[in-house]
């Protein structure tokens, strides 16, 4: 049987060292309902459906309109939102996702993915 | 290329890598100096996290030799207070690391190292830095020396985690150029 070559230390090193500096924080903490309502609009762009800060206030339906509102305030000040103006009517704010948002939703598929793969071994 | 000439070459790039992220980080952040070799940010500090990781005590002779040809402009050539410095700007990590890895069990490998664990690396590089710098010129009658090591100190964090989010940058977008790709 032919003996494995072992990697070189210093390759074995660079990669988990790579790894780590990949999983660096990079993205704002979210609290519970912030996440809750970050997951929420999610659901809503996905269908292709503009959310104006009305209906975003009403995604919650155990928290009071002024919480997912504030937690709007929250999401926006991290930059994980904007808002801007609807192109039908300016008196409407609509809610629209950052790339920052879209980084944060692949990375989290990723994240499932891999959760997944590690499962089904 | 033999064991021999490829640690030779290794030693070399970290000592030229050294010397020229010291200057870059004389060149950019000039306006953030505490004295001649402290600075409120210091790029270099992730540097010496990092090639002792790699590579050890190899990656700690590359730090002595550039840490000696850039002590040149301020302590003189082969004097005996640059090769101190230059011994304990080496060491510091080394200690860091040895001591980092022991508390929080990593393996030489680094295997299985979280962001987490690295940046209290990081931290404890520094700290380490500082009080063996601080210590040596306390000792030797240094004038400032109090006052240098929080600058000191907070140059070496922030040096360190602007490289490191750099790093990840680049992984990040050589992940997606591999991903676009397929």
């Amino acid at each position: 049987m032919v003996k494995p070559k072992n990697p070189s230390l210093t390759y074995l090193r660079f990669v988990n060292l790579a790894n780590a500096i990949r999983s660096l924080p990079s993205f704002p903490n979210l609290d519970a309902m912030e996440e809750r309502v970050l997951n929420g609009l999610a659901a809503v762009w996905a269908t292709g459906v503009d959310v104006t800060v009305l209906d975003a206030m009403k995604l919650g339906p155990d928290a009071s309109p002024s919480t997912v509102h504030r937690r709007l305030k929250g999401l926006q000040r991290k930059g994980l939102i904007r808002l801007q103006d609807s192109p039908h009517d300016s008196r409407v704010r609509l809610i629209a996702p950052t790339d920052l948002a879209m980084e944060y939703f692949e990375r989290l598929g990723q994240c499932l993915d891999l959760a997944a793969r590690a499962g089904a071994r | 290329m033999n064991r021999f000439a490829s640690t030779l070459l290794q030693v070399a790039l970290t000592a030229g890598a050294w010397v020229g992220l010291y200057d870059l980080n004389g060149w950019m952040f000039h306006e953030l100096e505490w004295t001649q070799t402290i600075s409120w940010i210091f790029l270099p500090a992730a540097m010496r996290l990092l090639v002792v990781l790699l590579w050890g005590w190899w990656g700690a002779l590359g730090l002595w030799l550039g840490t000696m040809i850039t002590n040149v402009s301020v302590f003189g050539l082969l004097t005996p207070q640059s090769v101190v410095v230059a011994t304990l700007s080496a060491a510091a990590p080394c200690i860091a690391v040895e001591l980092g890895r022991r508390w929080l069990v990593i393996p030489v490998t680094l295997q299985g190292i979280t962001a987490s664990q690295l940046l209290k690396l990081g931290g404890m590089s520094a700290a380490t830095s500082v009080t063996l710098h601080g210590s040596y010129f306390w000792l030797s009658g240094g004038a400032g020396v109090v006052g240098g090591t929080v600058p000191m100190f907070i140059g070496d964090v922030a040096g360190t985690l602007i490289v490191l989010y750099l790093a990840r940058s680049l992984l990040v977008l050589a992940d997606r150029v591999k991903t676009d790709s397929r």
